[in-house]
């Protein structure tokens, strides 16, 4: 090929860079439409996700007065006067697991030092929020069932002795 | 530039970050264009002289090229399966099945992969027959039939081990009388059995290995026998020719 061939020629400049502007617009357009598809592909159309709901025993497993950490679950399982609560244990700050306070009657986070008192609520720290408390309730055959999926107000007990 | 208003892309070309990316003068003279390809990575490959003939479709039919082209294929497709597939041996079925009936766009995904690999056994094969038939494989191009065969074998492993990966029955008896026929070579031939399969049977150590085969170690050694079997075919003095026209180019190889 000799070295004139790859010079334009002027007269036909115009068509050949219109032929050039849409081949480049059509592989724009091919990338960007593998790119969108991409990113749907590894948008998961199913999430694995654990059963929110747990059966954690009968009552009498729990005394009054009593704080027990269920592990599994990552929950508080708090017996007092008023009843049954569930407090996560799940910090509010970045997500690690709060443990008992027993000298403050509290909880405290080993990872960045955050303190929540008895009804989870922040006290020093860099959590701002309070922990979640999670619905107890009594299933059909008598055994305490939490949901860890739900988050209610504080201050929600369960009573057994009013039933 | 003979063209009174420069193309965009001529505009584009000469910008500072264009040529910040690319060395060189920018494309659209004879020596820009020259450097374009001279002067990148992914191209710098290619011949400096090109001789008509071995431009005709009827002597290569492309099959080399085509062949790369599917390896690109294949492992671009590959990689997007690798976000689903699980090797082990409760989930692999069961994360295939999800790529078939519950992943956006996986059934795509996963039958290009599927037949552009049964492609690349087909095009290999007759591009190693083209290279046969115009006795392409003779001095100075020896040593790249060689590399070819050993692309070849890597063809045929990429096969052999990503039939497993499913975990269906195909998969698994292909690797049990692959890996049993491995058993009968003498001498070494259990041990290298052994090693193929982490175990006396295909089960779980056998998926592994045939996994971490099948997207890394295989790739990597196809990567560099390509880039071997490409540069040679330049430094053999480009595509075989006619025999007649032969005698001539073997003066003006690369040395």
């Amino acid at each position: 090929m000799a070295i004139q061939d790859l010079k334009p020629e002027p007269e036909n400049t115009s068509r050949r860079d219109l032929f050039a502007t849409a081949g480049w617009a059509v592989l724009s357009a091919s990338i960007a439409g593998v790119c969108g598809a991409f990113v749907r592909f590894l948008s998961s159309n199913t999430v694995p996700e654990a059963l929110s709901v747990s059966l954690i025993g009968r009552p009498d497993e729990y005394p009054v007065g009593s704080a027990t950490f269920l592990e599994e679950h990552r929950v508080y399982l708090l017996r007092d006067a008023r009843g049954f609560r569930a407090l996560s244990a799940v910090c509010t700050h970045l997500g690690c697991t709060v443990v008992k306070d027993a000298a403050r009657h509290g909880f405290r986070c080993p990872c960045h030092g955050s303190r929540f008192n008895e009804q989870g609520e922040p006290v020093v720290g860099p959590a701002r929020r309070a922990l979640a408390w999670h619905p107890v309730a009594l299933s059909r055959d008598g055994r305490l069932q939490i949901d860890r999926g739900r988050a209610i107000g504080a201050g929600h007990y369960l009573a057994l002795d009013r039933r | 530039m003979p063209s009174a208003e420069p193309g965009w892309i001529q505009r584009l070309a000469r910008g500072r970050v264009w040529r910040s990316i690319f060395r060189g003068e920018p494309p659209g003279t004879a020596r820009g264009n020259a450097q374009a390809v001279f002067q990148n990575l992914w191209l710098h490959f290619l011949p400096v002289k090109v001789r008509p003939h071995t431009l005709r479709f009827t002597y290569t039919f492309y099959l080399g090229g085509i062949a790369f082209l599917l390896f690109l294929v294949l492992a671009a497709t590959g990689v997007a399966l690798m976000f689903y597939y699980v090797p082990s041996v409760e989930r692999a079925y069961h994360s295939i099945k999800d790529l078939q009936f519950v992943v956006s766009f996986g059934p795509l995904l996963r039958n290009l992969h599927r037949w552009s690999a049964h492609a690349m056994v087909v095009v290999v094969v007759l591009h190693m027959a083209r290279v046969y038939y115009t006795a392409s494989y003779k001095a100075p191009r020896e040593f790249n039939w060689v590399v070819g065969v050993m692309l070849l074998l890597l063809t045929l492993g990429f096969s052999f081990t990503g039939m497993l990966l499913p975990w269906d029955q195909a998969g698994f008896w292909a690797a049990t009388v692959g890996t049993g026929i491995v058993g009968c070579l003498p001498v070494v031939g259990k041990e290298v059995r052994l090693l193929l399969l982490g175990g006396d049977s295909v089960g779980q150590n056998a998926l592994l290995r045939f996994y971490v085969l099948h997207c890394m170690a295989l790739p990597l050694a196809m990567a560099s026998l390509t880039a071997t079997h490409f540069w040679r075919i330049r430094k053999d003095g480009g595509l075989s020719l006619p025999p007649s026209q032969e005698s001539m180019a073997s003066e003006e190889r690369v040395p």
